[in-house]
């Protein structure tokens, strides 16, 4: 018995140590003085110009598809408020005046499959009557299908 | 050999209408720590997913870029990487990428649903405590920091005063005062939610919706309030929320840039006044405060920034920062060289972007941090996100018109919720060492895609949840067209010493963390003495020696215990349980780095495409 529990205490261990998924990172503490955002649209990645944009880009598109998907419209305040902690992510608190945002919302709407009329109310809503702002999220719609 | 000659006919032979896309399976070596088991991760492009274990026993997906990720777990934390690549069409690529950012994006709002509804308890406490006499109960309010408190007996600001100027140009000559009044009337008439249901829902599929919570509603009207109290006022920064940045005076160029970003920012500012987000206070405070610094930078040709450390940062001990001295120098010559890349933009020519103006923002203040650490000797503080952030205490809190009791009964239901809501939480992202880890979730998220990358993987058969084996079974199963080993930061260097120097004085130098010029002691690593990562045939003699050296430094460590808080003791034990495997040929533990100059980092075929030009990380 006592045997028995100790092999199973042991292949535990065993099999613990051989598992993971966790990190240290405290060493990377010194490192974080000269490194910005983890993510691709990090200022001090050597990659392509414009991956900051299209990073921002894809993140608007997929959430918007998400959101839509399962909400089929639901509140835009609440889409606002996570869209606004999403922008903030890269580095943008003023969302509104990104042009970039209406785009991918518009390739958002596209990829979730929103008929014509759904558009038209998300442009109307989403614009604040602002033409270019509804005709970014036109063409943004347009290229996304 | 043969896999990637088959990738190239395919692709030449028309496989894919256009070049292929490439998936990557990461399987990340181990280390000690929560690390020894190795990990993975896949790779898309620019993009790398990968799922933690973390506290409180969850499993998260966190998404990083490439490039960082790379450097984080192959160069910091000295890990190998082998990457089994599959040649993938567009459209399966999308489907992939989709799923993961989705499940990443779902994910990320059940946490934050999480800490709202403990910020709701813990607003509530505080608004009780001021219903029932403590007014001393303050909550802190995002981007208030800028200019509340006031410094006493300044002026008001010319920048403020103009965009006041503006607004009531705009809005009515005493469109502030009637905003003011507004918005407290709608705090006081702002409810807890007593309709709330007290268990709320974890939706099994797709994009939750909740309910706004209470503590955002309010924290966006407070933060409106002060926004607007700010601007009426013509209130001035703090003095303590702008820095200068010890660079060059700005050229001409650089000046036009941001005088005419001033001026796009100071009209986005009054457009904002009527946006139907419901939380514009704070960008608002943000972009009022960024205008005051811009304006000061017209003023004296010089670049003038807010401080955009947030509340509660990270720091570096002096004391750890004195022990890496010799590095400082690396450190403020990579922050430089990551200002003048910012500074770029600025002279461009092309009208800059928040973001443009953000990233100059943050460059600048990682520079003057170091450099004032660094010749201060102080505290360093670091941060991977720099957005201006900077909080203030509020005690002027706005009390719903709410009876005190209703008050309690609502205290006493947020407490409920969140605490149901958090254990729902915990249960659905449970860790489990078999069948929800970071190989097991990878596979599911490939599975749902339906993304054709072979035959199906389940990590949790057989012993696939393991990363190492698990890297196997994707060899095996996967259309896996190449394989590549991304080296450790010491393994590469000591690939490069080998060829320029005689390998025996090489590998005598560097076997041996006393002698080593690649490996320095790091605080963070646990005690010992030889590197068994590249010594396959000695592992179990220098296993033995590492196990015999821990003990002996545990010894004196116990005697130092009084002195050192048992640092040296700890880092033994540590050291003696990852040398245990050692005598079995298992080799866990590989040193680590603070901090690697870029000139060193191993240089890496970029990640999103076979065959292009390496980039050093």
């Amino acid at each position: 018995m006592l045997a028995r529990r100790v092999r199973s205490l042991v292949v535990s261990s065993m099999v613990a140590l051989l598992t993971g998924c966790s990190v240290s990172v405290s060493s990377w503490s010194l490192s974080k003085s000269v490194r910005s955002s983890s993510r691709s649209s990090d200022s001090s990645s050597s990659s392509s110009p414009g991956a900051a944009e299209r990073a921002y880009r894809d993140d608007v598109s997929d959430y918007t598809q998400a959101y839509v998907k399962s909400s089929g419209g639901g509140d835009l305040g609440n889409f606002r408020a996570d869209l606004a902690r999403l922008a903030e992510e890269h580095g943008i608190t003023n969302w509104e005046e990104n042009p970039s945002t209406y785009t991918a919302i518009g390739e958002g709407l596209a990829k979730a499959g929103v008929s014509s009329a759904a558009l038209m109310a998300y442009k109307q809503n989403l614009s604040g009557g602002d033409a270019s702002k509804a005709q970014l999220i036109q063409q943004g719609y347009d290229s996304g299908r | 050999m043969r896999r990637g000659i088959a990738l190239a006919l395919a692709v030449a032979g028309g496989a894919f209408a256009s070049p292929p896309r490439f998936v990557d399976y990461l399987y990340i070596e181990a280390n000690e720590g929560g690390s020894s088991g190795g990990h993975a991760a896949l790779r898309l492009g620019d993009e790398t997913y990968h799922f933690q274990h973390e506290a409180p026993g969850v499993l998260r997906l966190r998404r990083d870029g490439s490039e960082h990720f790379r450097y984080a777990y192959g160069v910091l934390e000295n890990r190998t990487m082998h990457l089994s690549r599959v040649a993938v069409p567009d459209a399966t690529y999308a489907e992939l990428r989709q799923r993961f950012s989705e499940r990443y994006l779902i994910e990320r709002k059940f946490f934050a649903e999480r800490d709202a509804l403990s910020d709701d308890r813990v607003l509530l406490e505080r608004l009780l405590a001021h219903r029932r006499g403590d007014t001393e109960a303050t909550i802190r309010l995002r981007g208030a920091g800028f200019f509340f408190p006031e410094d006493g007996g300044t002026s008001p600001s010319a920048a403020a005063l103009t965009l006041l100027r503006r607004v009531k140009e705009a809005y009515g000559a005493d469109a502030v005062e009637r905003r003011i009044e507004q918005v407290r009337r709608e705090l006081m008439r702002l409810t807890p939610g007593s309709t709330d249901s007290p268990t709320p829902d974890v939706p099994a599929q797709g994009y939750p919706q909740f309910a706004y919570p209470f503590s955002s509603r309010y924290r966006d009207l407070l933060a409106a309030l002060a926004a607007l109290e700010a601007l009426a006022r013509a209130l001035p920064l703090r003095a303590d929320a702008c820095r200068a940045a010890v660079v060059e005076a700005l050229d001409p160029v650089e000046h036009r840039a941001l005088a005419a970003f001033a001026d796009r920012l100071e009209e986005q500012l009054v457009r904002l006044l009527r946006s139907e987000r419901p939380d514009w206070g704070y960008p608002f405070l943000v972009g009022m405060a960024r205008l005051a610094a811009l304006r000061e930078s017209e003023r004296t040709g010089r670049l003038m920034l807010l401080d955009a450390f947030p509340p509660g940062d990270e720091v570096v001990p002096w004391r750890a920062l004195r022990a890496y001295r010799d590095i400082v120098p690396d450190l403020l010559a990579e922050a430089r060289e990551e200002l003048t890349r910012a500074r770029a933009r600025l002279r461009s020519g092309v009208p800059i972007e928040e973001r443009d103006y953000a990233d100059v923002e943050a460059a600048a203040n990682r520079l003057l941090e170091l450099d004032a650490a660094a010749n201060g000797q102080r505290d360093l503080r670091v941060s991977a996100e720099l957005l201006p952030s900077r909080d203030a205490p509020w005690a002027a809190l706005v009390l719903p018109d709410v009876p005190e009791d209703e008050l309690a009964v609502d205290l006493a239901r947020a407490k409920t919720r969140a605490r149901r809501f958090a254990a729902q939480l915990e249960r659905r992202y449970a860790y489990d060492l078999f069948s929800h880890n970071c190989v097991s979730e990878i596979f599911a998220t490939v599975g749902v895609s339906g993304a054709g990358l072979g035959g199906r993987l389940d990590g949790r058969k057989a012993l696939d949840f393991i990363p190492f084996v698990s890297a196997r079974a994707v060899d095996r199963c996967w259309n896996v067209a190449q394989r590549t080993t991304l080296w450790s930061y010491r393994r590469s260097q000591l690939a490069e010493m080998y060829r320029r120097e005689e390998p025996l004085h090489v590998w005598l130098r560097e076997c041996n963390t006393l002698t080593s010029t690649i490996y320095r002691r790091n605080a963070d690593d646990s005690f010992f003495l030889l590197f068994t990562d590249d010594a396959v045939a000695l592992r179990p003699l220098f296993g033995a020696v590492n196990v015999a050296g821990a003990l002996g430094a545990g010894a004196v460590g116990f005697a130092l215990l009084p002195f050192d808080r048992g640092h040296l003791l700890a880092s033994s034990v540590r050291g003696a349980l990852f040398s245990l495997p050692e005598l079995a040929f298992v080799n866990l533990r590989k040193g680590s780095f603070a901090y690697v100059r870029r000139a060193d980092r191993p240089l890496d075929e970029s990640p999103g495409a076979a065959g292009t030009p390496g980039e050093r990380l």
